[in-house]
């Protein structure tokens, strides 16, 4: 009878064992889950802004915005990005004046969540602009 | 017996705390390496991204102004278009206090961050420097960095004359640099003056002008003029980005 006695404390001390390493598990995943939750759009984010640095290097994004081309711009950007991401850009004089006229989208419906990245870019023509470009993606589903 | 089981028991409670003991310590390592990594990367990301994407504006509004300048606009420009650049870029940071100061370089060459040296040695030169800082404070970082940036148009120029009679020859070679690598000009205009202090006489194509590009920065220009054995020789020319700079030198006969 003592013998059964024990061998049930034993299986308790057990339970108790993984009880707390479930716990403790848990507690630790907490972090990792929430930072998972994040980089989708960290990525994201990272994309846009990578891609409207890429434009500026070389002056293609200002050069493009000060005569207008929206359409050119369009198929820049999504030269640019997978082509199962949506875009839409959207181009601001610095007092947050809307300057496109047309929308720079790639027009495919979204769903999912969108993330933005503004990027302030200064003309180097003679006749100084500064711009306020938005790079807004998304992933297709 | 009753000896014996209590130390059985107590050898378990033991090996229990030990056990969560263990059990803490790697969570909690795990944890504290986990968060480590965070902070490094965001720290190594907050600096570098409002550098990189600062870099190409106060670059381009380096080169808009000294395009302006360069070609007849006040030297104020500068400043102006810094301080509304910092101000939209400061405006514009949502991820944190974003604070970009400017200095322009004032030096024995520099004057409010322009130097233009036109001068009759053969070089010119055309340059805007300006020396910035930025602070930035994040929810997760802060970081502050000190960059400068540098636009500058150079221009070089050779020029041999030959002939025996009152028509010379005169042959003129530019090279054209952007920030001292070879770039290419939107165009070259060639003057030369017979007499000193006397007036610039822009060269013609029925000057027996003949001009080769090179592809390379580098221009080769030929015309005939009725000169004395030396004469001087100009070169006025704006690069892709619209700067403009002038040099000067005095062709000899060869």
């Amino acid at each position: 009878m003592n013998f059964l006695r024990d061998n049930r404390g034993q299986i308790r001390t057990i339970e108790a064992i993984f009880a707390s390493i479930l716990i403790f598990s848990s507690i630790a995943l907490i972090p990792s889950l929430k930072n998972v939750m994040n980089q989708n759009d960290q990525i994201l984010s990272s994309i846009a802004r990578n891609v409207l640095i890429t434009l500026d290097q070389d002056g293609s994004l200002s050069g493009l915005i000060d005569n207008g081309n929206w359409t050119g711009l369009s198929s820049l950007v999504a030269s640019l990005l997978p082509s199962a991401m949506w875009f839409n850009l959207t181009v601001f004089d610095e007092n947050m004046q809307l300057l496109n006229e047309n929308q720079i989208s790639s027009g495919t419906p979204v769903s999912g969540n969108i993330v933005g990245t503004d990027y302030v870019c200064a003309s180097p023509s003679q006749n100084y602009r500064i711009y306020i470009v938005r790079l807004q993606l998304s992933t297709v589903n | 017996m009753k000896g014996r089981n209590a130390k059985s028991h107590n050898s378990g409670q033991a090996l229990i705390v030990a056990s969560l003991v263990i059990s803490v310590m790697l969570l909690s390592t795990a944890y504290y390496v986990y968060d480590t990594e965070v902070n490094i990367t965001t720290s190594q990301t907050a600096a570098d991204l409002s550098f990189l994407t600062t870099k190409s504006s106060i670059v381009n509004t380096l080169t808009s102004a000294l395009a302006n300048v360069t070609n007849g606009g006040d030297t104020g420009i500068l400043r102006t278009d810094l301080d509304e650049l910092s101000s939209t870029i400061e405006n514009d940071s949502y991820d944190g206090i974003l604070d970009l100061q400017f200095t322009p370089l004032n030096s024995s060459l520099y004057q409010n961050g322009i130097y233009i040296s036109w001068g009759s040695n053969g070089t010119g030169i055309s340059s805007a420097f300006v020396s910035f800082l930025i602070n930035f404070s994040g929810p997760y970082d802060n970081s502050y960095s000190e960059y400068e940036a540098n636009v500058t148009t150079a221009i070089a120029i050779e020029s041999t004359i030959t002939g025996n009679g009152p028509e010379k020859d005169v042959n003129v070679t530019c090279t054209m640099l952007n920030e001292e690598d070879s770039a290419l000009a939107s165009d070259i205009t060639i003057y030369y003056q017979n007499e000193t202090s006397g007036p610039w006489t822009t060269v013609l194509p029925s000057d027996n002008l003949i001009s080769i590009d090179y592809g390379n920065g580098t221009y080769f220009m030929s015309f005939t003029v009725s000169a004395q054995n030396t004469l001087q020789v100009s070169a006025q020319a704006h690069d892709l980005r619209n700067i403009l700079v002038i040099a000067n030198t005095t062709s000899v006969e060869v």
